[in-house]
């Protein structure tokens, strides 16, 4: 399981640097815009571009934003019993991993609907489908990191508990 | 079931799924799959989903907040933010809680500049959180004063909730930013007096230091000069009309990132690192905000607005206490949901409502956006606590400490604008009347 | 509550982009409670104003997957899903919105493109047309060279096609960028100087006759679910949709009246181009038809009868 979960984070890890890059490309031809409109030269669909970047950059960080403890919740009330804890803690695990499991899901769907219907975007006309997959994607990385950590909590919980 | 009970249920989970530990974007959009599934049918609410989220996702309007979020990290990673604290403890050091003065101010202009509360909030929690913890400020009144800040800039202008408020209600966009000028004023002073008062009140929340001599201060200006030009520079640029608030962030980065890289105080590593951790921020951020867009779709069906705005219509009270009435019914729907998404459902229900009493609608925009404000950090749902505690990986609870006597600040202004419409009228009518 | 109620009342979610205090959702609202009193309140319209239901940008799946039952849906905010119907959206040179309004539905009444065979559509309506609002005066068209207008989409073409620079930026925006002066202008129709304010920020109005469009927006069903309703409640709903065309039609006439009477009191100037230009502005259109036929051609669509049924219409009854 140790093993998998060092893949898993790679992966995360490798698509949250593709996200930096989006970012910075995102960066970079905002400004090239402003500074081209100036001369009455923008970069065209510079519009389209940013929207659709700042998705991309979405999709590919969420796995490692997760990863790298980037997370909003408050603290768990349930913490003792320790069995309790253990309960909470399943049901929020599976509740987690389905939500994110049927987003992924249906982002793909999506993305298949949008290929089908050949939607691009408003001005420079890309297809919008290969992001709507990549939003899958990355919602998909990120349910089997949330999956494998519970996975290995819980392994880790039985072990303890063998131990006493 | 009734709508009344599967609306009653779901919230009630969402709430008890709070207090799990379980990621807040991730309880929010379960909950609203849940909610939406039960009123409308499941096959919607699977196709609601992972529109939601897309269109959050990949909002060209949402993007100013990745962008300002890269500009602070950077900022952080030059060693910038470093230099600008140290030169304001030589400065206003030796005040009670002079640092947080010092970022309640920056943040104000900040505002002014981005025009969005979340992406200051976001910025100046990455920069300010570790240096005030540097000068060894208490966590609460840090992580208070960086969640409020977010809602200073509510009122000043370009402030998208004003704009919204004069789209749905037909009012002048001008006499509304006017409208906010003073108000948003009053409310930042506001909160420097009681970040003054609270500080001397109890002096081991932001420990003075001792006063620097003038020579030592003015020492300090060169280490920061550069950094107020990039500042200066940005402001007159979105003053000169050379690129939207939005884009602001994009040059605003990269100038930072520029003049970094010429002086040496950012490496290869550096960049990078600034660059992964703004993203990462950011989809913490803004998976938040895609949750909350997913429960307010939910919300929107229940119709609960409608339901209230009839039963006030059956009403007869004293038009003021209606107006209160109205305040506390945003400030219990921001509850549930994003106070946005609630501020667009609810206000063309009660906007007739208010029409009817004979109210300015000028007057009311500033009242129920001041009120907004107020939504946005009182708990259990707030958005902007949920950030800074996310991004300070602090508790809830501590951010919550800190932002009490911010929030006493704002009850009292809410009612100052509201018995007091001059405040708000004055410049409006003496400008563009 | 419209839940689980006498089985006999359908209710429908209709989801709009569209903000209250707009004279167009008044018309909505208008149109909701004509349907319910006109199928003796078997049928009842709930509006969602403001996309507080569905993102403008996903109406088809909105509409589709059930998320609304009656939908507002833009045909430029999915561009290539409709493609043939992408023509009503190109400068054709009317210059108003009534004519456009009825093209659009006479259009669709010829043409009925496989594109939207999964919708049922109720009515279709033409904004008044797309001109441009500037800080300095165009009184020729070759003030427009180099000035920075706002717009997104196809907006885009046309904007450039006459010599000015497209600026791409959020609507909400647009008002604070062109008082600041990041964009010296905006692409809309006239109403928008009043419903977004643009009046409180540009002194000149200037029409683009042949490179006048207008954006194409229908209300749409399901077909499912419009086949789910009764036979009789259709037939009424048909009927009715007939007669409201010509009522949307007038209004956005009136809007684009509104909007520029509320210009004047606030100081804006409208212009007009010489007979030389409006030839050039017609010229300026001429390749952005001749790409859409052609794109048409390889979809193996009739874009030629498209474009000449377009132009036809309008040449007719326009002076
Ligand atoms: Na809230
Ligand atoms: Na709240």
């Amino acid at each position: 399981m140790e093993g998998f979960q060092r893949i898993v984070h790679g992966i995360a890890k490798g698509m949250g640097m593709m996200s930096a890059l989006v970012l910075f490309a995102m960066m970079a031809v905002t400004c090239l815009d402003v500074v081209g409109r100036y001369f009455g030269h923008p970069v065209p669909g510079t519009y389209d571009m940013v929207g659709i970047g700042g998705g991309a950059v979405l999709a590919l960080g969420l796995a490692m934003s997760h990863v790298a403890g980037m997370r909003i919740s408050m603290n768990s009330l349930y913490k003792r019993p320790e069995f309790l804890r253990r309960m909470v803690n399943v049901l929020v695990s599976v509740l987690s991993v389905g939500t994110l499991a049927l987003i992924s899901w249906r982002c793909f769907k999506l993305g298949n609907d949008l290929l089908k219907r050949e939607v691009v975007s408003d001005t420079i006309q890309i297809p919008l489908y290969p992001f709507l997959y990549l939003a899958g994607l990355g919602m998909s990385v990120y349910c089997i990191v949330v999956l494998v950590e519970f996975l290995m909590t819980f392994r880790k919980g039985i072990t303890d508990q063998e131990g006493r | 079931m009734s709508v009344l009970v599967i609306t009653v249920l779901t919230l009630a989970m969402l709430f008890l799924l709070f207090t799990t530990g379980m990621s807040i974007g991730i309880a929010m959009a379960f909950a609203g799959f849940i909610g939406f599934s039960l009123l409308v049918g499941v096959d919607a609410a699977l196709g609601l989903i992972a529109v939601d989220i897309y269109t959050v996702f990949s909002s060209y309007g949402l993007t100013v907040i990745i962008l300002f979020t890269l500009m602070g990290q950077i900022a952080v990673r030059a060693g910038i933010a470093r230099d600008v604290y140290d030169c304001t403890y030589k400065w206003a050091g030796h005040l009670p809680g002079g640092l947080a003065l010092g970022t309640i101010v920056a943040g104000a202009l900040f505002k002014a500049v981005c025009g969005s509360g979340t992406a200051t909030t976001a910025m100046f929690a990455g920069i300010s959180l570790p240096e005030m913890d540097r000068y060894g400020y208490d966590k609460r009144l840090s992580t208070g004063v960086v969640a409020t800040l977010g809602t200073v800039g509510g009122l000043i202008p370009p402030s998208q909730t004003l704009i919204l408020y004069g789209l749905i209600t037909g009012t002048s966009l001008g006499q509304l930013f006017l409208a906010g000028i003073i108000p948003g004023i009053v409310l930042a002073f506001s909160f420097v007096v009681t970040l003054y008062v609270w500080c001397s009140i109890n002096p081991t929340l932001g420990p003075r230091g001792d006063r620097s001599t003038w020579k030592a201060r003015f020492l300090s200006l060169p280490s920061v000069g550069w950094i107020v030009a990039i500042f200066v520079g940005v402001f007159g640029g979105l003053m000169a009309g050379l690129f939207t608030p939005t884009e602001a962030g994009s040059i605003g980065s990269a100038a930072v990132l520029i003049l970094s890289l010429v002086k040496g105080s950012i490496n290869w590593k550096g960049t990078v690192r600034a660059l992964t951790e703004s993203a990462y921020m950011a989809c913490m951020m803004l998976f938040l905000l895609a949750g909350a867009t997913i429960l307010g779709h939910f919300f929107a069906v229940t119709r609960a607005p409608n339901m209230v705005s009839d039963f006030l219509g059956t009403l007869n009270l004293n038009p003021y206490v209606v107006i209160g009435m109205i305040c506390a019914i945003y400030l219990i729907g921001g509850e549930f949901i994003d106070d946005l998404a609630f501020f667009m459902l609810a206000t063309p229900i009660f906007l007739p409502v208010v029409q009817n009493l004979g109210f300015d609608l000028i007057w009311f925009g500033i009242v129920i956006t001041a009120t907004l404000m107020i939504g946005v950090v009182i708990p259990p749902l707030a958005m902007l606590v949920f950030l800074v505690a996310g991004i300070a990986k602090v508790p809830m609870g501590t951010v919550y400490k800190g932002i009490y006597p911010f929030l006493a600040a704002m009850a009292i202004c809410v009612l100052l604008f509201m018995f007091f419409p001059q405040i708000s009228l004055w410049l409006p009518n003496l400008l563009m009347k | 509550s419209s839940y689980g109620a006498d089985p006999a009342v359908v209710t429908l979610k209709y989801s709009t982009f569209a903000n209250p205090g707009l004279k167009s959702y008044g018309k909505m609202e208008q149109y909701c409670k004509e349907i319910e009193k006109r199928t003796g309140g078997r049928v009842k319209l709930q509006l969602y104003p403001g996309s507080t239901l569905a993102p403008a940008k996903f109406t088809y799946n909105a509409v589709l997957d059930g998320v609304a039952d009656v939908g507002h849906l833009v045909f430029s905010y999915s561009r290539g899903s409709f493609p043939l119907i992408e023509i009503l959206d190109l400068p054709l040179g009317s210059k108003a919105g009534s004519l456009s309004t009825h093209l659009m539905n006479a259009w669709y009444k010829k043409f009925q493109p496989k594109e939207l065979k999964e919708l049922k559509i109720l009515f279709i309506t033409g904004k008044g047309p797309n001109i441009i609002h500037t800080k300095r005066p165009v009184n020729k068209l070759a003030d427009l060279k180099g000035m920075k207008i706002r717009t997104t989409g196809l907006g885009e073409k046309i904007v450039s096609g006459l010599g000015a620079v497209p600026v791409g930026m959020a609507m909400p925006e647009t008002y604070d960028a062109i008082q600041k002066g990041v964009a010296e202008g905006v692409l809309a129709p006239e109403e928008a100087l009043l419903n977004w304010r643009f009046a409180e920020v540009v002194k000149y109005t200037t029409p683009l006759y042949g490179a006048n469009s207008s954006a194409c927006i229908a209300h749409v069903m399901s077909k499912k679910k419009w086949d789910s309703l009764p036979e009789d409640v259709r037939k009424i709903w048909d009927k009715f949709n007939e007669e409201w065309i010509d009522v949307v039609a007038k209004m956005y006439d009136e809007e684009d009246i509104e909007g520029e009477a509320f210009a004047k009191k606030k100081g804006v100037k409208m212009l007009a181009l010489s007979k030389e230009d409006q030839a050039k502005c017609a010229a300026a259109a001429q390749p952005i038809l001749q790409d859409y036929i052609k794109r048409m051609k390889a979809k193996g669509l009739p874009g030629e009868e498209s474009v000449k049924f377009c132009l036809d219409y309008i040449k007719a009854r326009q002076k």
